[in-house]
């Protein structure tokens, strides 16, 4: 297998979890919802009489909270199916080493280019490198689109604590800065409008942010990760 | 007594668990979004001492209230509600961690060895 079909199992799981988060959110608080409302009727019942009166009442209350139990199983079968693909590792690896990756294996227009700079200090970050390498190509790719020609500027710097991937393109910038990293939000036809938010989930998973850049011309977005040993070890995922 | 302020933008899940623990014996505050609860934290909170934190609340994010609670109620216990969906980083900056879809005796018992 080579590099770039790495990239695209790791990006295609990271396209589904971002996509299907919302929902997996939205139906977990329903089912805490369901689950907290069947054990207070549950309680109070128990010292009512309805449940000699009918005992189908406690019965389909048993039912209940077994089709939610059902429920939050499958939730979890699905995050483990999804996840089962590809085990996420972190490790110590160089900043500049997934810049590397994701440069090697990114999808342009043959009209744009790509300029990466890195400081002479070696930049260390706990990190799955093929994962970040592909939140990085997000970024890449949704500049070129952007710059549509010449070339597009990725950077790797240290500020304090922190690995700062900065990548900037010259092109129209973002329409609405402040709805740019919503899901399901892009003004480039075809596009699902997932790469920015993947690459924020990303970045908080490794401990770090995505901010977007406000330059004078262009477009500018900032990746930022922890320099290793200066964080508690991420969290891996479930 | 033990006093909490629940912050989570989801009115069913306000109610249930605000009726359960109020059945435990807490005393339980509420707060219906990110603006609702910096504005009850920012004027002289009541004292808390445990604040139960939805990460996402539509109008913000719960992590950044953390500094506030911080300031405000130094000694409150900050108690992030994960929905067990990756990448929240509440549960990094909180003292504890409950999931929320968690069985309410063991969630009740997990929050008493927290609070008390």
């Amino acid at each position: 297998m080579t590099a770039l079909d790495r990239l695209r199992t790791v990006e295609l799981i990271a396209l589904i979890e971002e996509a299907t988060t919302p929902l997996r959110h939205d139906v977990r608080n329903r089912i805490a919802s369901i689950r907290n409302l069947s054990y207070f009727v549950r309680r109070k019942l128990a010292v009512e009489v309805v449940a000699e009166r009918d005992p189908r009442v406690p019965e389909f209350l048993t039912r209940v909270e077994g089709e939610v139990q059902r429920t939050d199983d499958l939730i979890d079968a699905w995050g483990v199916s999804v996840h089962g693909l590809r085990s996420s590792e972190v490790h110590r690896v160089r900043a500049e080493d997934c810049l590397r990756l994701a440069i090697e294996c990114v999808r342009l227009p043959v009209s744009v280019g790509v300029e990466a700079t890195s400081t002479s200090e070696p930049l260390e970050i706990e990190a799955d490198l093929e994962l970040l390498a592909v939140a990085l190509r997000c970024l890449l790719e949704n500049a070129g689109e952007a710059a549509g020609s010449g070339s597009v500027h990725i950077a790797a710097v240290r500020d304090a604590n922190q690995c700062v991937f900065t990548v900037t393109d010259r092109g129209p910038g973002f329409d609405n800065p402040l709805r740019c990293l919503e899901r399901f939000e892009s003004s480039k036809p075809g596009h699902l409008g997932l790469g920015l938010c993947i690459a924020r989930r990303v970045a908080s998973r490794l401990g770090g942010d995505l901010t977007i850049g406000n330059p004078d011309f262009g477009a500018q977005v900032n990746l930022l990760v922890p320099i290793a040993g200066t964080r508690p070890p991420p969290e891996l995922e479930p | 007594m033990t006093r909490l302020l629940l912050v989570d933008d989801d009115e069913s899940n306000r109610v249930t668990l605000s009726a359960l623990l109020e059945d435990e014996g807490y005393v339980v505050d509420l707060a219906a979004s990110f603006s609702e609860a910096r504005q009850l934290l920012s004027a002289e909170p009541p004292h808390y001492d445990a604040v139960l934190l939805d990460h996402s609340l539509g109008d913000g994010y719960g992590t950044n209230l953390v500094p506030l609670i911080r300031r405000t109620l130094p000694n409150a216990k900050i108690i992030a509600m994960s929905g067990s969906t990756g990448g929240d980083r509440i549960g990094l900056v909180a003292d504890a961690e409950l999931p929320k879809g968690m069985h309410f005796p063991e969630f009740s018992s997990r929050l008493k060895a927290i609070v008390e």
